[in-house]
């Protein structure tokens, strides 16, 4: 191997690092995870004192005892006076709305990580799996360019002095994707060992429970002996193929075709809504920026067709003019 | 966008990738062996994944696996006072968790529902470890399927969950019964058995409930919920 050859693949390596990917995709999950954490806060405020309080579910000392136990930070952990407490929680509010809105990301990712983490340390007793992602998130969000869309305060474009931030970029992109691998393969492989999931009855169990069975037409599915073995067995089929499908454009539609599925059921079957917001929205990862400039492409065409289609109909029966066609200027070029 | 790599340029650009590429391998490494069954390697490096992973990286993802929970917890609490005749009464038995599910049920991104997810994931945490250790955990001989932990603060039965199970039924019935002053409360938790799913439509089995009590503690002092979830 000549040294011009490892030259010329060190220097295509690192020209494709130099390119911030997935724009899009890290975008829409600042906005999925802000708007998770704001609606939280927002929506329990009320219940603040007793889910955060320090007279609350659990009280400062018991909470600050726990923190230090297992090595971690919050920012609740430094004073138990109640108006700091208010304070910081109010803060975190205003933490997330910025980061929502896409203001100044560089700072209000790390302030947002750092908001999220300290309330969920402040109460672990009511997170679930989608918080767990979300804290993880979170904390590579704070490594990628999130505000080139989707953001009130977008960054400018990045010129020959900013490679450094673009490679950071891209490896917490990566980091993402991968994390999520480990969570289907994972989930997917720890239910092919359990025995009610190996003779496919498994979603009976999980929809009779009192608190995941949240409607009233969830026995039309446990019902059906067929229904429930399909449904069993897809799950676990889904999450072990879901690292080695998301690599093709042609399969990746289909996969977070089936992921927004799977968890539109189970927010509305098992009431874990803000789980399945977290984990559909975490999906966006696996998009290049060119899957949707090529998926807005086809949408615009499709939708051009339709009124091209629906226009001759109208032509034909001879009662409305023809519907103009859509300026083919209006589809977005994208420089990724 | 082309960029023209200058020989300083591919330094700066190479030790970075280079440095990130180790701390990603060294990261991941980490994460997924703590994602692993308990095998030798996992204890190997169980040390360095206490001290890399947990709290920060720290993830389960094990949902409803390897077995979905094949009975229904339910948190249900009573209040002691001393009434009128100076005699020690207690309340009837009230069901925490049930108005909680009720509130998720009825709307999905309710008020409570964290409060529910809290209540929910904590019962479920402590009857596994009561269930798996079997400390504390007396069957009455004269009622069938009726049990009592003795000593509830038991150290060695999470502690901390039976202080986030009580402090949430104080809550529960000082909503229920404003102005009523407890001196005492007394938790228990349900387990109902549902029907297996070759009997998914039988008539449900009065007797499929078992019931874990917990000793008369004192009353702890709770701000309570602001909005429903008491019966």
């Amino acid at each position: 191997m000549s040294k011009r050859f490892v030259l010329t693949c060190l220097d295509r390596m690192i020209t494709f690092l130099f390119i911030p990917r997935r724009l899009r995709g890290v975008a829409i999950i600042r906005v999925v995870l802000a708007t998770t954490v704001l609606s939280n806060m927002l929506s329990h405020f009320r219940e603040w004192g007793y889910l955060w309080g320090n007279n609350g579910v659990l009280p400062f000392a018991t909470f600050h005892n726990f923190n230090q136990m297992r090595h971690s930070f919050s920012l609740y952990a430094l004073s138990s006076n109640d108006k700091y407490e208010v304070f910081i929680f109010v803060l975190g509010i205003l933490v997330s709305a910025l980061f929502l809105v896409g203001w100044k990301t560089r700072i209000t990712s790390v302030l947002f990580y750092v908001f999220t983490w300290s309330l969920y340390q402040r109460n672990p007793f009511v997170l679930d799996g989608g918080d767990n992602l979300l804290y993880l998130f979170a904390f590579f969000l704070m490594f990628v360019k999130s505000d080139r869309y989707l953001a009130v305060d977008s960054s400018p474009e990045v010129d020959s002095g900013s490679h450094l931030p673009a490679i950071l970029h891209n490896f917490a992109v990566a980091a993402m994707v991968l994390q999520l691998m480990i969570l289907y393969t994972s989930s997917g492989l720890a239910k092919a060992t359990g025995h009610l999931w190996q003779n496919g009855t498994a979603l009976y169990y999980v929809l009779q429970t009192d608190e995941f069975n949240m409607s009233h037409w969830s026995v039309i599915l446990w019902k059906s002996t067929a229904v429930v073995t399909f449904f069993t067995y897809a799950t676990i089929l889904y999450q072990v193929s879901w690292p080695f499908l998301i690599w093709y454009r042609s399969t990746k539609l289909a996969m977070v075709s089936g992921a927004v599925l799977m968890h539109l059921s189970i927010a509305y079957f098992m009431g874990l809504t803000w789980f399945s917001i977290i984990m559909i929205g975490a999906e966006a990862v696996i998009f290049s920026d060119d899957d949707f400039v090529y998926y807005g492409r086809t949408l615009h065409m499709l939708k051009d067709h339709s009124h091209s289609y629906v226009s001759g109909v109208l032509r034909r029966l001879g009662s409305v003019p023809a519907i103009p066609g859509r300026p083919q200027s209006s589809i977005q070029e994208t420089e990724v | 966008m082309k960029t023209e790599l200058t020989p300083s340029l591919r330094l700066k650009a190479g030790v970075t990738t280079l440095v990130l590429a180790l701390l990603f391998v060294h990261h991941f490494v980490f994460v997924v062996a703590s994602t692993l069954p308990a095998s030798p390697l996992t204890s190997d490096l169980n040390r360095h994944i206490q001290h890399y992973v947990f709290p920060y990286f720290g993830q389960r993802w094990n949902f409803f696996a390897p077995q979905p929970i094949e009975r229904t917890y339910s948190l249900v609490a009573r209040g002691g006072y001393t009434d009128a005749t100076q005699q020690f009464s207690a309340t009837p038995w009230s069901d925490v968790s049930k108005p909680l599910v009720d509130e998720v049920r009825g709307s999905r991104f309710a008020p409570l529902s964290l409060v529910q997810l809290g209540v929910a994931n904590t019962v479920v945490e402590y009857m596994g470890i009561v269930s798996k250790t079997k400390l504390g955990l007396t069957p009455d001989p004269n009622r069938p399927g009726r049990y009592m932990i003795k000593s509830p603060i038991d150290p060695r039965i999470a502690p901390l969950d039976l202080l986030y199970l009580t402090r949430t039924a104080a809550a529960s019935l000082e909503h229920e019964y404003p102005h009523r002053k407890f001196e005492k409360i007394q938790i228990a938790i349900s387990i109902h058995a549902f029907p297996r799913f070759d009997h998914r439509f039988d008539k449900d089995d009065p007797n499929s409930t078992a019931v874990t009590f917990l000793e008369w503690q004192a009353m702890p002092d709770v701000t309570q919920f602001v909005n429903g979830g008491s019966n």
